[in-house]
């Protein structure tokens, strides 16, 4: 098998690619405890390296994800007698903002409540991990276009066509939150 | 933007530019933390993916063949994923957490300041009923070096000791303040001397009867009152001199603290979420079929934990505040005495004014002009004609900020050598044992958890009290 059609490869490749996103995704659900992501972190890719022959798809990352959500469960079912410290979903008042979201302008009160926060980054991090390195950078991280353009090696036209479908994506995430 | 097709996505777009400025996203992993997330510990060869695959693929060839043997390779695969399952870190920090709450005992040993060594125990007997049920013991020592071979090293003790049914304290090594003070002065404030012809020194003892596990906890040294900044002694021609210098003195309350803390149930939680942020470099190793190490190294950001704060502060203002008398003998011409008085605020930053170094002009006149031209004020008091006062301030004395340089490196040499191991056992999930090394050259603190180890002689008072004791009960 050739190095590039090689799973193990192909795995830590989209691994080392994704890591931000897997580690943003913990860390919005487990409180940010770094410590804690770091094992699940740690948990992913030694799953993740131990099946890679399992790896039946072209694109492994939605594979990584669904391994990444099982650790997550995981993780939530050793710890269901303590209160959960990350961000709950909450689906019908994420529904309610999805709504809102492409008529309004939302008002900074309702930015301020942390339910309303949790719901969006909830949202944000269950997008793909270019979805989410694009609007991460340029709604958060306050990059121009041409910057993320340089970065993703495309042009800035891409950029924009690609950022139109991630804010369509986190609508879409936003209203379909799952609890 | 794409807001003058889509009147809808214009509005997505001004509302993620809203959010983006209320609400944080988590940080980025730098490089380190990238890096840890690939050192995962591999599970042991006997479970490894090679003999995963193997039964799978004999799975796979023989399952539909015997219900029989399928379900034995069934099990056979789960025993294996079984012994595949990492222990995290955070496991192995949970389980230290709970085992914190048992008896242990924490040991500090070679902890070498190269003119002080420290060494003690904390013993934490957790095995009755209740709170009022615990042992609490313990026993600090400071060797202070002999800097002449020709005179004893002094061993300064302080033991706590709380029991359902006695508690007391006994310190051997409170004194006064020596610095300056002559010999045969020191030898009666410190109740030993006059120094043997062996040149034998010991320190005065005493012994107070009460509680006082809580005052520890909160000043661990405090019984050592202003011991023992810098003690000379002289006997004919021979002179010794021993240091525990504010900054090791820091050093070692700091220590002690965090143990206590660490052992506390009701700051353990805080003490070691500090550990864990503090910590850059955290690996899990597999020692054996159920039996994991915690290692946990280069603390680079060990200031989060408060060992010390070692900032050399500008003392300038401080110091023209300064006040330096010269004593002055117009008859002989000799300064016989000299004293340097600085604002009580300097003492506390570690900072020392040097006025030895000065080389004063010896005759009145050339003193008096060269003191003009430096110094903000100078009084002369000429009415005692056997003796004038020189009165000098705003005085650019040098300093030495030797004390917050030490600091510095020991924190420094903290940062980079300091480790910490526990050992831990998943099939217990439980903690008997952690190391801390690499305070100073050799220096550690083992904990030994469930089990502690005290001889009970050292629990009553006689065995440490001698005649020359002084015992009085806690007010």
């Amino acid at each position: 098998m050739s190095a590039t059609n090689d799973p193990a490869t192909a795995v830590q490749r989209t691994f080392e690619a994704c890591g931000q996103a897997f580690c943003r995704y913990f860390a919005v659900r487990t409180g940010r405890d770094v410590h804690l992501v770091d094992d699940l972190m740690q948990q992913l890719w030694l799953r993740a390296h131990l099946n890679a022959r399992d790896l039946r798809e072209d694109n492994a990352e939605p594979w990584l994800w669904r391994i990444a959500q099982n650790l997550l469960r995981e993780h939530r079912r050793r710890k269901s007698r303590t209160p959960l410290d990350g961000a709950v979903a909450e689906p019908e008042f994420a529904r309610a903002i999805a709504q809102r979201f492409d008529t309004e302008e939302l008002p900074a009160e309702l930015l301020a409540r942390k339910e309303v926060r949790d719901q969006l980054l909830l949202a944000l991090t269950e997008l793909s991990a270019a979805d989410q390195e694009l609007l991460a950078g340029f709604y958060f991280e306050g990059r121009c276009q041409a910057d993320l353009a340089a970065l993703l090696s495309m042009s800035v036209r891409a950029v924009e066509g690609r950022l139109y479908r991630a804010r369509l994506a986190l609508r879409d995430k936003l209203a379909h939150l799952q609890s | 933007m794409s807001d003058c097709h889509d009147p809808q996505d214009a509005c997505r777009h001004r509302n993620l530019e809203r959010i983006g400025r209320a609400v944080a996203l988590p940080d980025r992993a730098d490089a380190d933390r990238q890096a840890r997330w690939l050192q995962a510990p591999l599970p042991n060869p006997s479970a490894g993916t090679r003999k995963e695959s193997s039964f799978m693929r004999t799975h796979k060839r023989f399952a539909l063949a015997t219900t029989g043997i399928a379900a034995a390779l069934v099990l056979g695969f789960w025993l294996a994923v079984g012994h595949a399952t990492p222990v995290t870190a955070a496991t192995i920090f949970d389980g230290f957490r709970a085992a914190l709450a048992q008896s242990l005992s924490m040991r500090i040993a070679d902890v070498d300041f190269g003119n002080v060594q420290v060494s003690g125990e904390i013993v934490l007997d957790r095995a009755g009923p209740g709170p009022q049920d615990d042992t609490q013991y313990a026993e600090v020592h400071v060797l202070m070096k002999a800097d002449n071979p020709e005179w004893n090293d002094l061993d300064a003790v302080l033991v706590i000791t709380q029991t359902p049914t006695d508690a007391w304290q006994y310190c051997r090594g409170n004194g006064g303040s020596c610095g300056g003070v002559p010999g045969e002065l020191l030898s009666n404030l410190f109740g030993a001397p006059p120094p043997a012809p062996s040149h034998r020194v010991t320190f005065t003892e005493y012994l107070i009867r009460g509680r006082a596990w809580n005052d520890f906890a909160q000043q661990p040294l405090d019984q050592f009152g202003v011991m023992p900044a810098d003690l000379g002694f002289s006997q004919g021609d021979s002179a010794v001199s021993y240091t525990f210098r504010l900054e090791q003195r820091m050093v070692v309350e700091q220590l002690l603290r965090f143990l206590l803390q660490l052992s506390d149930t009701a700051t353990a939680d805080q003490v070691i979420a500090g550990l864990k942020q503090a910590a850059s470099d955290v690996r899990v190793e597999r020692t054996g079929p159920t039996t994991y190490a915690l290692r946990t190294a280069r603390f680079a950001r060990i200031g989060e934990l408060e060992f010390v704060a070692p900032v050399v502060p500008d003392v300038s203002a401080l110091v023209r505040q300064t006040l330096h008398e010269f004593h002055y003998d117009p008859q002989t011409g000799d300064v016989p005495w000299t004293r340097t008085i600085p604002p009580a605020e300097i003492g506390a930053t570690g900072v020392g004014i040097i006025a030895d170094h000065v080389n004063w002009p010896t005759q009145p006149d050339a003193l008096i002009a060269y003191l003009e031209q430096r110094a903000a004020h100078v009084e002369v008091n000429r009415t005692n004609p056997r003796q004038w006062v020189f009165r000098v301030t705003g005085f650019p004395f040098p300093t030495s900020a030797a004390g917050p340089e030490w600091l510095g490196r020991f924190v420094q040499s903290l940062r980079d050598s300091l480790t910490l191991a526990i050992d831990y056992d998943s099939a217990a999930h439980t903690v008997r044992r952690a190391e801390f090394r690499g305070i100073g050259p050799a220096g550690r603190i083992t904990l030994d958890i469930g089990q502690v180890e005290l001889d009970p002689a050292r629990l009553k008072s006689d065995y440490w009290t001698t005649p020359a004791t002084m015992i009085s009960d806690s007010k």
